[in-house]
């Protein structure tokens, strides 16, 4: 059964059901009330209803904390003693056999041994990179993916089948079908935002947050660095009042073109936008202002070290727009790309990140948010347990490798502090329970309530789903 | 115990002639002893035969696992190795040609790997130089490796990799002549002491093994040339160096030095664990068949009487089959109903394979256990017999015997759907409301009107009508003055006015744009780094001038498809192809074949789409559910395109630009990022900046003899020109869309059901494709574009899904209007414009938006036209709107496009600025401007609040509404009353309503006196937000 979607419908002309806003056009005093009825209906509006999930739902939102450039899985959340052991020799034929013709595999140089330490926490007592030190404080709430794997090594189309099921590009991101899926809690606010941070390249994967063929409404609205987002402040010649005045205005003349148009609700809901737009602005600088916040918090994210400022406040704001009923928020942090010199890469990565990502998981649980929240962590693919090309000590690296990594979960009825699927003693594939981006997709869309084939829109004469590869819910990660 | 037949030990072993299969076996087998089951299992097969290929064409079809390979070869993009006498009784044989460049025609990948096995590889060679009573000795290099992986059509099989084949001697006696080698990695070579004679066929047999069983890797090679059962101890040539731990893959190479007149010829490559085998050619083509798990092929199959077709086969099918899967509209779109179909005619993937029922799809789905996946499936029909399963699975094994008088083959596919007949001039219909009509569309709509008890609305008032037309037209809303004269109407007035607006430059400007979508043209290669492609303008500029020329819509079409083909070559036509060569390019695809096909899938898609509107994409990899065009149709599309590709071309006479001047005209980033990536290309001597004059286009190889010179182009890793290549090139059908499994080979064509082809032994040209397109005859073009051209007026087409004319597509609502378009088209020079001015004089366009309650409810969605529908401005329209307005529209001759940091300081056109894909325009992006990415034939229209924030408080409109409010104070003084009508004549183009005029001075005054130039510029602000204004009326 597919959803029956009101919000794709964009038609001119088609016949409206409400001759209410159309006869009180002229009364400002039932603005308010009017433009409540229309958000609430629905037409091509720019909010969108909440609906009613496929099946209970474990998260109600999610926050997608995306490590673009691939970290190291046998450096952060993976530790093979055996690749300690062979670190400078080749990969034994046992391994090398199962690693699967994918170029730049890697299989054919030398291994790499982990420049950085492991140490067991938590009552699970599962291992962490030194890299972690503050992650790992929280690691009772990390459910790990330790084999994660598909067979494009390359940056750009890895980033739009981790995102979006495919590597084409011109699917919508997974932000995009859950806010179409579900619409936001907040309807002064975008329904899913994305903040790049040390963003690499002059164009970084706009698919990963863009909505595809879905309406443009849900597609996340990008914030880089201390940006805000766009044309939210008003110009500086123009106060508040004045700017109610102009959109009083603005609306009697919009109602008056409404009534000689006959019936349109295109046009009713373009008028409603303006009072949406005019609540965005207002709710926007409160979200983005976080001087209301105390200073343990604003330490807690390290706020106050220029090291981890950037990526902190986005997670900090992060856990602003889900208080406020925001569904989705994608935070991309470049540059975990170590080619070379993978120490100095992945500790300089782990220094800006490692405490923001604590702060948040720490803060939203204190605040009772982490039930509802899912939190996942990961890159595009990880890199290979050998070294790549002929560099010596440390300005070793890694290259990429698609064929099996890590990522974690926490959160939004997520059971911490496990371990699913494993790689080989070197880290390169995985033994058990290989796991494909579409099973993350798949269970992403469960723990928010929604079925990946029911959630089904029509285009171009097909009902396209989220997971248009296949991918299966991994129940363990919630039992 | 030694053994004569085991390679490790051959050379020091006496020979001992042993007997008894265990014995044998213990030697073969030693390390696997334990293994009771696997011993057991090899006893019943004791076949030393690792794997074989005969190059017979039944070989290469693809199932079960057959002669010890996984699956069918893998055939070279570049230059496939050709199959000769492949008849499937017979070995054939393997003629491969050289390219002249590293080229990888010919590889197959094994069942099992080896790994710890030594064994030997047999193959024969014959060698023929052309001309083959050349005096001086041509250097060749030719190849069979062993390796890891395939690495692709251009992989380098080298290092560690056992290489056995003929090369030029580089030292020793026959320094200069062409010998047998060997190799591991190019240093570790040995050459054989005699020259290979020309045309000679030669029986080369190799041993691969290890010295030392503690060795991991592979680590000894031995070539014996025409070798007797008695030469295994004297190897003509012998090296050992390190190789490989293991090997998955077979394959021939071919090198710098192998030229395409080269001949070089393959046959009975055979692998095997023992000597004695691989000099026996007799036992060729007895490997046993295994299904894809590896057991033996069922022997019941295989045994079974004698069947017939007429008695025994027929009415099973019948019965049970054609239900579903026969006549042109089958279910899957697979029809059991023709025996060519059966074979994979359409899709390369056949449902049964003569001779082989174990590996035929056809079997494999009437034996599923799972009852979705069964055939019949469980809701329909029971499942077949055993007996019955057998005798048909008997059938296939004893070749597939078919009657052409029961089941004869298919004449051309026909379809009765309504698109696909011919377009023929319909009478105009008989209405009673003669006086409404103003032109012949309107006798249509009247029809349908009058059918339905409709009334039109009236005619809309002179104000909104002037603006429709306008915005229409040209995007633009019409000038005060224009107004002014249409307001004292003479008879001539509005026909003067439409006349006006087609000739506007700005026309073209407008219309332009609509084609540019539909050809997801873009001025980036798209992908991960989105390079630019610094001369893509050309071609923006290009449609717009065709449609400022009135171009006829077939010429326009022709240069487009086959502007390089033309002769004599000039710019104009080059420039044209910039249509095929907006497809996007990845610039960091290793895998050649890849990154060529789908840049040919992309071509194929958009072309389709918009010449004919079909949306074959589907058929890229199965045939068509819903539509009657066949996979195979897809591929002979697809073979128009193929020996092509998108690049730089020179240009004569056009302007020349120095490199540098690209940065006036791309992003400020985007300019440095493309400079440091042509700086790279320059280093590698890949890439050299020039002024030569050149546009981004799409040249063939032919062309290119033709005198097209293709200039490098900047991409990370660009897709290889190989023009040579590219001629001989043949497409295949890919099988699944894969191009790692492509099947039989197609000629271009066209979707058999849209026409018949020439009787012609010749290859069709993209010229013919041309023709085609604009013949009479042809049942989409005309109907498509006519369509299109509606839409653009109306905001709707007749057919609503105007790049979807197939059979899921929408009905049109007014059939008989379109066919007699599309005839007034064609017999009209394929003039669009005299589309146009049949359509914006009539009386349907003419109405008024006005909403009748008692017509919308018999035609709520207003299909049959009953009132005007207004509708939303595109991006370019509502950006170009406002400059208009303000008087700052700036329509000098744009130079190359408008970058964002000069785009406040140039306001030009939105049409002129920068497109790259991953970075579009912000106004294009907020207003729902397409993708890029595929043809894009209605744009959306979205009702977001980053809209309003944008138009309120974005320095582009604050800056837009400050000029026009110094402009109304300029014009109308410091009176607030004067400067409202001031600005409802700029910005509406009408007087204000006594209550407008009301709202709009308490507006007005509410800030007056402290900062009356602001509260001028927010009321102007105001006015450019109004839905009025964003609005067609």
């Amino acid at each position: 059964m597919l959803m029956n979607h009101p919000g794709n419908s964009t038609a001119i002309g088609r016949p409206g059901r409400r001759t209410l806003l159309q006869e009180s056009a002229l009364c400002f005093g039932t603005l308010a009330l009017n433009a409540m009825l229309a958000a609430e209906e629905q037409h091509a509006s720019a909010t969108s209803a909440v609906r009613t999930a496929h099946h209970p739902a474990t998260a109600k939102h999610i926050i997608f904390l995306f490590m673009s450039g691939g970290p190291g899985q046998t450096d952060t959340f993976d530790p093979k003693p055996v690749l300690q052991k062979l670190d400078g020799q080749r990969v034994p034929d046992s391994i090398a056999a199962q690693v699967p013709d994918i170029p730049r595999s890697g299989v054919a140089s030398r291994l790499m041994a982990s420049p950085f330490r492991f140490s067991k926490h938590g009552q699970s007592g599962i291992p962490v990179s030194e890299l972690f030190p503050h992650t790992a404080q929280l690691v009772d709430e990390l459910c790990l993916l330790r084999s994660l794997s598909h067979r494009n090594p390359v940056h750009g189309p890895a980033e739009c089948l981790s995102l979006t099921g495919t590597s084409v590009g011109n699917r919508p991101s997974m932000g995009a079908w859950i806010s179409w899926g579900l619409g936001s809690d907040n309807r002064n606010l975008p329904s899913f935002l994305t903040f790049l941070s040390n963003s690499t390249g002059p164009a970084p994967q706009r698919p990963g947050w863009n909505s595809g063929f879905l309406p443009a409404q849900y597609q996340g609205t990008a914030i880089t660095g201390n940006d805000a987002i766009p044309w939210t402040a008003m110009p500086t010649a123009d106060s508040d009042l004045q700017r109610r005045q102009q959109l009083d205005f603005l609306d009697g003349m919009n109602r008056e073109h409404l009534q000689r148009s006959g019936n349109n609700t295109e046009l009713a809901a373009r008028i409603n936008s303006f009072e949406l737009s005019f609540r965005m602005q207002t709710a926007a600088p409160e979200v983005f202002d976080l001087s209301g916040e105390t200073a343990s918090t604003r330490s807690l994210y390290g706020l106050d070290n220029a090291r981890t400022a950037e990526f902190g406040r986005h997670c900090l704001l992060a856990r602003r727009l889900i208080e406020r009923g925001v569904r989705c928020v994608q935070l991309r942090n470049g540059g975990w790309d170590a080619h070379g010199s993978l120490e100095s890469n992945h500790l300089a990565r782990a220094a800006a990140t490692d405490q923001p990502v604590a702060a948040l998981l720490q803060d939203l649980r204190q605040r009772g948010l982490l039930d509802d929240t899912l939190v996942v962590w990961g890159g595009e693919f990880g890199r290979t347990p050998t070294t790549e090309g002929v560099a010596t000590g440390r300005k070793r690296g890694r290259d990429h490798s698609p064929v099996g990594y890590t990522m974690w979960l926490a959160g939004g009825g997520v059971q911490g502090g496990r371990i699913i699927g494993e790689t080989d003693e070197l880290g390169y594939v995985p033994v058990q329970q290989p796991l494909l981006p579409a099973d993350l997709h798949a269970t992403l869309l469960h723990a928010l309530g929604l079925d990946q084939h029911r959630l089904a829109f029509a285009h171009r004469n097909r009902d396209e789903i989220p997971t248009v590869l296949g991918g299966n819910v991994i129940h363990q990660v919630f039992a | 115990m030694p053994s004569q037949d085991h390679p490790t030990h051959a050379a020091t072993a006496a020979p001992i002639r042993s007997s008894g299969v265990l014995v044998l076996l213990m030697v073969l087998f030693g390390c696997r002893l334990c293994h009771a089951g696997s011993l057991l299992q090899d006893a019943v097969h004791p076949s030393p035969r690792i794997a074989e290929d005969l190059f017979r064409s039944q070989s290469q079809l693809p199932g079960i696992q057959r002669g010890g390979w996984k699956h069918s070869p893998v055939l070279s993009s570049i230059l496939p190795g050709q199959l000769l006498h492949s008849e499937a009784s017979r070995p054939g044989e393997l003629l491969i040609h050289g390219t002249g460049g590293r080229n990888n025609p010919f590889r197959r990948e094994l069942a099992q790997p080896l790994r710890n096995q030594p064994f030997f590889i047999r193959f024969q060679l014959c060698y023929a130089p052309q001309p083959a009573d050349a005096t001086s000795i041509d250097p060749e290099f030719f190849v069979l490796w062993l390796d890891r992986n395939d690495g692709g059509d251009t992989a380098v099989h080298s290092t560690n990799v056992p290489n056995i084949g003929l090369h030029v001697a580089d030292r020793g006696p026959l320094q200069g002549q062409n010998v047998f080698m060997i190799r591991i990695g190019s240093s570790n070579v040995a050459w054989t002491s005699t020259a290979v004679k020309p045309g000679k066929t030669y029986t080369l047999v190799a041993a691969l093994d290890k010295r030392s069983t503690a060795s991991t890797r592979y680590d000894q090679l031995r070539l014996w040339i025409d070798p007797t059962p008695d030469t295994l101890p004297t190897p003509d040539a012998q090296i050992s160096a390190a190789g490989p731990d293991l090997i998955r893959w077979a394959g021939f190479a071919t090198g710098l030095k192998t030229e395409p007149t080269d001949e070089i010829r393959v046959s009975n490559l055979v692998l095997s664990r023992t000597w004695k085998d691989a000099l026996d050619f007799s036992t060729d083509g007895s490997l046993p068949l295994r299904n894809s798990d590896g057991s033996p092929v069922d022997p019941m199959l295989a045994n079974h009487r004698k069947v017939s077709f007429q008695t025994d086969v027929f009415p099973l099918l019948r019965q049970h089959c054609f239900d579903c899967h026969s006549s042109a509209e089958p279910h899957s779109g697979l029809r059991l109903d023709l025996r060519e179909e059966i074979l994979g005619y359409s899709t390369g993937l056949p449902m049964a394979v003569p001779g082989y029922s174990a590996g035929s799809r056809m079997i494999e789905v009437l034996r599923e256990e799972s009852p979705e996946l069964r055939m019949p499936p469980a809701d329909h029909a029971p499942a077949l017999t055993k007996e019955q399963t057998l005798l048909l699975a008997a059938w296939i094994n004893q070749g597939l015997s078919w009657d052409d008088q029961l089941l004869p083959p298919a004449p051309r596919r026909t379809s009765d759907h309504w698109a696909f007949q011919p377009v023929r001039r319909p009478h105009l219909p008989q209405i009673n409301s003669t006086e409404w009509v103003r032109t012949p569309i309107d006798a249509f709509i009247a029809a349908a009107h009058e059918q339905h008890q409709l009334t039109p609305s009236a005619e809309a008032d002179t104000e909104s009508l002037a603006r429709r037309l306008a915005l229409t037209i040209t995007g633009l809303p019409p000038k005060p003055e224009q107004l002014a004269t249409l307001l004292q109407p003479d008879g001539t007035a509005w026909q003067n006015y439409t006349e006006q607006l087609l000739n506007s430059p700005h026309y073209g400007e407008h219309w332009g744009r609509h084609w540019l979508d539909l050809a997801r043209w873009a001025e980036s290669h798209g992908h991960q780094h989105d390079l630019p492609r610094p001369f893509a303008w050309r071609y923006r500029d290009y449609v717009i001038d065709c449609f400022n020329d009135d171009m006829p819509w077939n010429q326009f079409i022709t240069e487009q498809i086959a502007g390089d083909e033309i002769l004599p070559i000039n710019d104009r036509q080059l420039i044209a192809t910039g249509f095929l060569a907006a497809a996007r390019i990845s610039g960091n695809e290793m895998n050649k074949a890849i990154q060529r096909n789908e840049m040919l899938v992309d071509i194929v898609n958009m072309t389709s789409a918009a010449l004919l509107g079909l949306t074959v994409e589907c058929a890229q990899c199965h045939n068509h559910k819903t539509d009657p065009i066949s996979q195979r149709d897809y591929y002979r599309l697809q073979a128009f395109f193929a020996s092509g590709q998108p690049g730089n071309l020179a240009l004569q006479q056009a302007d020349s630009f120095p490199a540098e001047q690209a940065s006036e005209w791309m992003p400020k980033a985007t300019y440095s990022f493309y400079k440091s990536e042509a700086d790279k290309l320059v280093r590698r001597r890949m890439f050299a900046h020039t002024p030569q004059p050149h546009t981004w286009g799409f040249c063939s190889a032919t062309a290119a003899q033709q005198g097209v010179e293709r200039l490098p182009v900047v991409n990370r890793d660009p897709l290889p020109w190989q023009p040579s290549a590219s001629l001989s090139q043949q497409t295949r059908l890919l099988i699944r869309g894969d191009t790692g499994s492509p099947g039989p080979t197609v000629r271009t064509g066209w979707p058999e059901v849209l026409g018949p082809l020439p009787d012609s032994q010749r290859l069709l040209t993209r010229s013919d494709l041309a023709r085609w397109l604009t013949s009479p005859e042809n049942p989409l073009v005309a109907r498509v574009w006519v369509n299109r051209i509606w839409q653009h007026h109306f905001g709707r087409g007749l057919v609503e899904t105007s790049s979807d004319f197939g059979p899921a597509g929408s009905a049109p609502s007014h059939p008989e209007l379109l066919d007699w378009l599309a005839v007034e088209l064609m017999e009209n020079n394929w003039s669009t414009r005299h589309i146009q001015r049949l359509i914006v004089n009539s009386a349907t366009f003419r109405q008024s938006a006005e909403f009748d309650r008692s017509d919308a409810d018999i035609d709520p969605s207003n299909q049959l036209l009953h009132r005007w529908s207004i509708r939303r401005l595109e991006a370019e329209s509502i950006r170009d709107s406002i400059l208009a307005v303000t008087g700052e529209l700036n329509t000098n001759p744009v130079l190359g496009s408008v970058p964002p940091q000069t785009e406040e300081q140039l306001l030009q056109r939105t049409v002129y600025l920068y497109q790259r894909r991953s970075e579009m325009p912000e106004v294009m992006r907020l207003f729902d401007a397409p993708d890029l990415i595929g043809s894009c034939s209605r744009r959306d229209v979205s009702t977001v609040a980053q809209q309003p924030l944008f138009l309120l408080n974005s320095d582009f409109m604050q800056n837009r509404s400050r000029a026009l409010a110094a402009l109304i104070q300029q014009q109308a003084g410091p009176d607030s009353r004067q400067q409202i009508l001031a600005a409802f004549e700029r910005i509406l183009g009408r007087q204000p309503t006594d209550s407008e005029l009301f709202r709009s001075e308490q507006y007005l005054l509410k800030s007056r006196g402290t900062d009356d130039e602001e509260q001028l510029r927010r009321f102007c602000q105001a006015m450019f937000s109004l839905n009025e204004f964003l609005y067609v009326p």
